[in-house]
């Protein structure tokens, strides 16, 4: 039996592409032919909210984008973006590759119409900004524009400013406008706006990660035979060192290309940001514990965390 | 006479009270929107659902008009075949495009209430007000249902007299006759 | 090939039928799904929720009832008046200020019939008193009507903008040119046909009065101000702009012109929401459909089509410009232009046609569109609101077709128009 794999993502020219398109070569490769591939880069099959709906509904059948998307399908996703957990992006991969975790995260959508196949980082978490943000003083009383969550909002407020949510489709209009004053994302993603023909600043706080997941359709998943569904966690799972590989080059890029473009990368000091983001982590952990689901989930990242972890 | 009037009647009443939701659906989404433009600028504190729930309250606005729309033949539509019609065979083409638009919008109202029982079955709620999903879902359900009794509601009337025929100029002509008067 | 039949065909029927448009989209998808494809149906209710639920279109809502709200305020009247009064002595005051009008109306709507509506009420009588022939009147009122989809704020383009990614922003600023051009085109031919008559008296004002007409027309004119400053300010982003107008056009027309009670302002809400369902409807049922298209790839086989026809980019926007005056004859411009912008930015993107560019192109022969028999909606509104029959009323719009049109090859073939940055 023959099947057809809709491969479908927001963007193009990133890490989310670069996914789709490997992941449907190796599959073809693999399945010699029994998997058909069609890629839908750049939000042909609609938003992210559409596509993971697609997912449920059985009219998409592989997408992969961030897992900020997937709160509302359940809260739990929000635990890859969490600031003040890893040492850095390499410790946040060994985390995402944990056995323990990942039996228990690519799981969380599966009674929702989703299985997870793997996980992977879009980027390291930082601002672009209209002003020069050098120290955590310079972002007291800005406006930034995050996205809706509570612990992106939290860690916002964190740094003195507002938390700001503007649609998607209107940032590069705000920031331009000084409708607001920065926004909090990953230099990768910086670059593929051309922020730099905007706004001249990027601190690079790298508080935290923007995870990624993989997943495919339940409706479509349960039609496979066995052997396929393994080979197709399998390719997952070998894919994603790549992706990591991908990812921070291309971040590497972006700060570089940045700097190129006459923009300024800037650090917090030192003292600055290792006292930011203690308060961020207690924040945050008194948020997620607030709720004994997603304390749940915390402590299974954390677990993953310090078992990681180098010092 | 007395039946086609108690129809009439109940069909402004369903047309009055639609209005009334839809139109404050859409007033509200129009305060929201200011209420979070001046508390971003002048105080600093936006309100972080503005965006999602004024959307939410337009795409609800638009959805509870459909009775009316449908009801009236107000839908925009490419009328080609229509004036070459004699005035009897119009009546007709009417009558048959409402009980298939009926029947096309039951089969279509069918389908969004199984995604809407899959949403509420997963209760799943949205990214930023975390408003459950069958809310916001159940809109497309109650246009396809409300242009389903729309459709069935022309269709008798159709049957019965004219009247429903030559109804009207198309809205965007009737909003811009009434504004300038 | 069974799947093009299906989506070339299938349509075409429903819609020469008289089916409405959003159920002729939705048929034609669930058709093609069910025949052609291993989708469930349920994605048709999925992907018309997705077709509505963006941000940015929030502002086809709102600038409809900005458009409204001032047209009731007694704002076109001061406008006219205004304009009346700056023309003068000159021996066309009249036409000039219908059209001068058109404009300045256009500013602050974003809908053709009200356009027509306003100016036509106000000025068919004094274009009649001033010896124009009923023709030229009625033609010249109709059509200029047209300028307000391609003066921002333009519904066409909010659409346009939603379907090709393009910014709204950007779109509105490259409408302006163009506008002010559709309106320098018609000025030329009414310079040519007042040449017999002679200066009009009537309306010479007074030095003082003069001044007090211009500030009683300056809050209505404020609005483009408050939309475009409240975006480069930072006050607001271009979605918010739009809700922004609405307050605004509130706080004139209520406390500043005292025109217009509460309740007329909840009936302009009713008015605005019924208007808004009927165009919202078709985005969404478009939706749908432009999701079946790219899955089955129809999108790639027009492209390849037209690269095997022609590669020369002036022989392919010609044909679109013809196309698309014939589309504009049968059909509303809300729906062809969410029907095939899907389908014609690709090829456009192709041939490296500007997008932004073919926005403005789109949304000019589309407001053609809307004043060419047999079905124009600003036709249908100088029909109700003159009662001259339609035949009557398109004899007056030949004249001003052929204009127009010449202006749309000029906008079509001279990019710069629309996007002056082009020049420097
Ligand atoms: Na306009
Ligand atoms: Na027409």
């Amino acid at each position: 039996q023959e099947f057809t794999m809709k491969l479908a993502t927001a963007t193009v020219n990133d890490v989310q592409t670069e996914a789709i398109k490997r992941f449907a070569a190796r599959v073809e490769a693999r399945s010699e032919g029994r998997i058909k591939t069609e890629l839908y880069p750049a939000a042909q099959l609609g938003s992210n909210a559409r596509m993971i709906e697609g997912l449920q509904f059985g009219t998409v059948e592989f997408y992969t984008g961030p897992a900020a998307y997937l709160v509302g399908v359940d809260s739990r996703f929000q635990v890859t973006d969490l600031p003040a957990i890893f040492e850095d992006a390499r410790h946040a991969q060994r985390v995402f590759s944990d056995p323990t975790f990942r039996e228990t995260f690519l799981n969380l959508g599966t009674d929702k119409g989703l299985v997870g196949l793997g996980t992977y980082i879009y980027g390291n978490t930082a601002f672009a900004t209209a002003f020069p943000g050098d120290t955590v003083e310079a972002f007291n009383g800005k406006k930034l524009r995050v996205l809706a969550s509570k612990v992106e909002r939290k860690g916002v407020e964190l740094m003195g400013a507002t938390a700001v949510p503007i649609d998607f489709s209107e940032v590069a209009t705000a920031l331009q406008q000084g409708t607001v004053d920065g926004m909090k994302s990953s230099p990768p993603a910086f670059t593929s706006l051309k922020l730099y023909d905007i706004v001249k600043h990027i601190t690079a706080t790298e508080d935290g990660v923007m995870g990624e997941v993989m997943m495919v359709s339940k409706i479509w998943w349960d039609t496979l035979p066995e052997d396929l569904q393994t080979m197709l966690r399998e390719e997952a799972t070998a894919l994603e060192p790549e992706l990591y590989d991908y990812v921070l080059e291309d971040q590497a890029n972006a700060y570089k290309t940045w700097e190129e473009m006459g923009g300024t990368v800037h650090y917090l000091p030192k003292e600055e940001r290792d006292a930011l983001l203690s308060e961020m982590r207690v924040a945050v952990l008194e948020l997620l514990n607030d709720d004994p689901k997603t304390a749940e989930m915390l402590a299974v990242l954390l677990d993953a965390a310090d078992r990681t972890a180098t010092q | 006479m007395g039946e086609g009037s108690m129809m009439q009647r109940l069909s402004t009443f369903i047309i009055q009270t639609l209005d009334l939701l839809s139109g404050g659906a859409f007033a509200a989404a129009l305060l929201i929107n200011a209420a979070n433009v001046a508390g971003r600028y002048l105080f600093h504190s936006p309100i972080f659902w503005a965006e999602e729930v004024t959307t939410l309250l337009i795409i609800w606005s638009v959805c509870l008009m459909s009775y009316r729309l449908t009801l009236r033949g107000e839908n925009l539509s490419a009328e080609i075949l229509k004036p070459l019609l004699p005035h009897s065979a119009q009546r007709w083409v009417a009558f048959g495009l409402a009980a298939a638009g009926t029947a096309l919008c039951g089969y279509f109202a069918f389908n969004a209430y199984l995604v809407v029982e899959l949403v509420a079955r997963f209760s799943q709620v949205t990214n930023v007000a975390e408003i459950p999903k069958q809310y916001v879902n159940g809109s497309i359900l109650a246009a396809f249902v409300l242009a389903c009794l729309g459709g069935m509601t022309r269709s008798l009337s159709l049957l019965v007299s004219d009247k429903l025929l030559n109804a009207s100029d198309p809205v965007e002509v009737q909003e811009a006759l009434a504004g300038s008067k | 090939m069974t799947l093009i039949a299906i989506l070339g065909g299938l349509p075409l029927l429903l819609l020469i039928v008289g089916l409405p448009i959003y159920l002729v989209l939705l048929t034609t998808a669930s058709v093609a799904i069910m025949t052609q494809m291993s989708v469930p149906a349920t994605m048709v209710p999925q992907i018309m929720f997705g077709g509505l639920d963006k941000f940015a279109l929030l502002s086809v809502p709102f600038f409809i009832f900005a458009g409204e709200i001032m047209s009731r305020g007694g704002v076109s009247r001061r406008i006219v008046n205004c304009i009346l009064m700056l023309c003068g002595g000159l021996k066309s005051a009249r036409p000039m200020t219908a059209i001068g009008a058109s404009e300045f109306f256009g500013a602050v709507s974003g809908s053709s019939p009200a356009t027509v509506a306003a100016i036509g009420r106000l000025m068919y009588p004094s274009l009649r008193e001033g010896g124009y022939s009923e023709k030229f009147s009625l033609g010249l009122i109709t059509s200029a009507g047209g300028i307000a989809s391609v003066m921002p704020p333009s519904i066409l383009m909010i659409l346009y903008a939603a379907s090709s990614e393009q910014s709204v922003t950007a779109l509105f600023a490259a409408g302006i040119v163009p506008a002010l051009l559709l309106g320098l085109v018609i000025a030329g031919y009414i310079l040519w046909v007042s040449r017999k008559m002679t200066p009009s008296t009537a309306n010479k004002p007074q030095k003082g009065e003069a001044l007090s007409l211009f500030l009683a027309a300056l809050p209505a004119l404020g609005t483009p101000v408050v939309i475009l400053g409240g975006i480069y300010s930072g006050i607001f982003s271009p979605t918010e702009s739009a809700g922004m107008a609405g307050v605004y056009g509130v706080l004139v027309a209520r406390f500043f012109y005292r025109e217009i009670t509460w309740r007329e302002i909840w009936s302009v809400v009713l008015s605005s929401a019924h208007l808004t369902a009927q165009i919202l409807l078709v985005v969404a049922a478009s939706g749908v459909f432009s999701w079946v298209l790219t899955t089955s790839g129809v999108p790639q086989t027009l492209v390849n089509f037209v690269e095997a026809a022609s590669s020369e980019p002036w022989v392919v926007l010609l044909t679109i410009n013809v196309f698309l005056l014939i589309v504009g004859c049968l059909m509303d411009p809300v729906s062809a232009i969410v029907l095939l912008t899907p389908m014609l930015v690709p090829v456009v993107t192709h041939l490296d046609v500007n997008l932004v560019h073919f926005g403005v192109i789109m949304a000019v022969n589309l407001s053609i569109g809307m004043f060419t028999p047999p079905f124009g909606l600003n036709i249908f509104t100088s029909h109700a609101l003159f009662g001259v029959p339609i035949s009557r009323i398109s004899a007056g719009l030949v004249p001003f077709i052929i204009l127009q049109t010449l202006a749309l090859l000029l906008i079509t073939y001279v990019p710069a128009i629309s996007l002056p940055q082009l020049l420097f």
